[in-house]
């Protein structure tokens, strides 16, 4: 065995320069891989500016040359940076990755700019496969698309674009290592996507078969994300129906603005087993669905079972206005707005859907639940809401009401006298022994007192 | 109950601190020596670290002596957004103000002995030192001797100039 005495001898990779001279330590007694720890946060966190590092180089020599041979300070190249910047970029990265950001947003119908983004392509060609990012804003008439995402993009892991209007070129990526995907008015060849942790689309649409294809091929998908984006459902006749996918990763579920149907079908296509974000948001102008088969659809992941192991408070939320109702456990919700509830059908419609919701739950999640934190703006609806909630939350013992006073002098009120049942009475809540009231800056007496009676007539039922 | 198993360290001018094993383990390059040879009740050396500097990198991993080691397979990315980063805790921003030459012989220490939280500490806060200041101002702060000659620093200042976006 090695004496411990002789070791040290082998780090001397380590040894520390300067440290044997007797004259004092100064900062360019560090050596380069600690100056250069010393200049990555002075550059900054945001990649591509220039302005901070730059500077550095002229202290002194012995500082020029570390910057220059470090070429983890030299990842980010920007369309809009001077060419002679960028040409001493891609030399000083070396073979390093690269991090692009191609926005050419605000360069439209400019012959000088597009001569730039021309001379940009030129340079960048040859450093495809060293790019590991690409955030690329389409100009309005560009069409620079076709030439970038053809390229052999072997090494990108990160993709976002976004683009002012729509084109109906569909690009096949040849980027075999992607993870990440966010899309914003855009078409790919969604097919040809695969090995995805996230996928973000925006306003772009691909049928609901080419987005399980897409899932079935990423089975280590964490965050799926799909807003404005219309998941169109082929006939039987064009396609088959999708098969079930399990994520067993997926721990971050958004859908808003989809049709009905396609939400449906995509919900109960998929299998979760560690899902903590789940947020399903609907709206109707003028024609709304029933949305009950949602509710259902959406209650099993609102309601899967066991809740994650965190520390965050077993809470419902109802939240209910005139045209909306916002119904979750945790972080998990579903968010149905319906302009025309303005014409009558509201109280019965967000009764209904809560109860398609609540009943669909695992009532085992539904027995972990201690909190209700209820917000509704339409009085007559509260008692329906508690008698659902006391229906399937046996538990609760805490009330968070954040609404008008009104709203809680009406709670107050189902909640200080009992249900008449056939053969007996039952308690609203019958186990809450807290509640938590944000009056904001009223001061109405009277809620003291309706407060009083509630505390006095649950007490005296408790004998 | 049995003490807390202890080590010895030896610091370049000889001077012998007892620690807790836990304690002198936040140093990677002692955790791997203790590896390799095992228990022993000889002292280690530390031959490129004096008394006060090792006294004070001592006082660092007691304090933090219960936190999460980094990974030693972290992923890249994650370890250039860390060191990107320029926020210190309280107590590391208090521990950290030193004179200048303390404070190298700190990041020296941490960076040979293996300390990648202390050695992060130290860069940090040379580089909130840097922040916001010319390159003249940066010399004086540091003693630096301008080894540029005057046609050199303005083929350099003129290629500052490149950095502004267009």
């Amino acid at each position: 065995m090695t004496p411990i005495s002789n070791l040290h001898a082998n780090n001397e990779s380590k040894a520390i320069r300067g440290h044997t001279q007797q004259n004092q330590l100064t900062i360019n007694s560090l050596p380069p891989e600690v100056l250069c720890d010393i200049f990555l946060p002075v550059a900054g966190f945001y990649l591509g500016h220039y302005t901070r590092l730059l500077p550095l180089r002229v202290v002194c020599k012995y500082w020029k040359e570390v910057i220059d041979s470090t070429p983890g300070l030299w990842m980010a190249i920007k369309l809009e940076l001077h060419p002679e910047l960028q040409a001493m970029i891609l030399r000083n990265s070396r073979n390093h990755p690269l991090n692009v950001l191609w926005d050419e947003t605000t360069w439209n119908n400019d012959p000088a700019k597009k001569a730039k983004i021309a001379a940009f392509s030129t340079l960048m060609e040859p450093s495809a496969s060293r790019w590991q990012s690409l955030n690329y804003r389409r100009g309005l008439t560009s069409e620079s698309d076709i030439w970038i995402l053809a390229l052999p993009l072997h090494n990108v892991q990160v993709i976002e674009i976004d683009a002012p209007s729509w084109s109906y070129r569909c690009h096949t990526l040849d980027a075999p290592k992607l993870s990440y995907v966010n899309v914003t008015r855009f078409y790919l060849n969604w097919r040809s996507l695969s090995g995805l942790q996230v996928l973000i689309l925006n306003l772009t649409n691909p049928t609901l078969n080419e987005l399980m294809a897409m899932l079935q091929a990423s089975p280590e998908l964490n965050h799926l994300s799909l807003e404005n984006t219309w998941l169109q459902v082929e006939s039987e006749d064009q396609a088959p129906t999708p098969s079930k996918v399990f994520l067993p990763h997926l721990t971050c579920l958004r859908i808003s603005r989809a049709s009905t149907q396609s939400i449906c079908l995509l919900l109960d296509s998929m299998e979760t087993s560690n899902l903590q974000g789940f947020a399903v948001a609907v709206q109707y102008h003028v024609e709304p669905e029933d949305c009950t088969p949602l509710c259902k659809s959406a209650a099993r992941y609102i309601g899967a079972f066991p809740l994650p192991q965190d520390n965050e408070q077993a809470l419902v939320l109802i939240r209910v206005w005139r045209r909306e109702i916002e119904f979750g456990l945790r972080r998990r919700r579903i968010a149905i707005r319906n302009d025309t509830w303005d014409h009558g059908n509201g109280p019965q419609d967000r009764l209904a859907y809560l109860a398609s919701v609540t009943n669909y739950m695992d009532s085992r999640a539904c027995r972990e639940v201690k909190i209700l934190d209820l917000s509704c703006r339409e009085h007559e609806e509260i008692g329906g809401y508690l008698r659902t909630i006391h229906s399937r939350f046996p538990q609760i013992n805490q009330i968070l009401l954040k609404e008008k006073q009104n709203d809680i002098a009406v709670a107050f009120q189902h909640l200080s006298s009992p249900l008449q049942l056939e053969l007996a009475e039952e308690w609203l809540l019958p186990k809450l022994t807290k509640l938590e009231l944000d009056l904001g800056s009223s001061t109405d007496a009277r809620l003291i007192d309706i407060v009083a009676q509630l505390v006095m007539k649950r007490k005296a039922a408790d004998g | 109950m049995s003490a807390a198993p202890q080590v010895t360290l030896e610091s370049s001018d000889g001077e012998k601190f007892k620690v807790d094993k836990e304690v002198a383990e936040r140093s990677v390059l002692i955790k791997n020596m203790i590896e390799d040879v095992g228990e022993s009740d000889n002292p280690i050396p530390l031959p490129n670290v004096n008394a006060s500097v090792l006294k004070k990198v001592l006082e660092y991993c007691e304090h933090h002596r219960g936190d999460p080691l980094p990974a030693a397979d972290a992923d890249p990315s994650n370890d250039d957004n860390r060191k990107r980063a320029t926020e210190i805790s309280d107590w590391d921003q208090k521990f950290i103000q030193v004179d200048q030459e303390m404070l190298f012989e700190i990041i020296l220490a941490a960076n040979y002995m293996d300390i990648k939280p202390l050695l992060d500490v130290g860069c940090k806060t040379v580089a909130n030192m840097i922040k916001g200041k010319t390159p003249e101002e940066i010399r004086k702060l540091f003693n630096i001797v301008n080894d540029f000659t005057p046609e050199e620093e303005a083929q350099i200042k003129k290629e500052n100039e490149w950095a502004e976006d267009r």
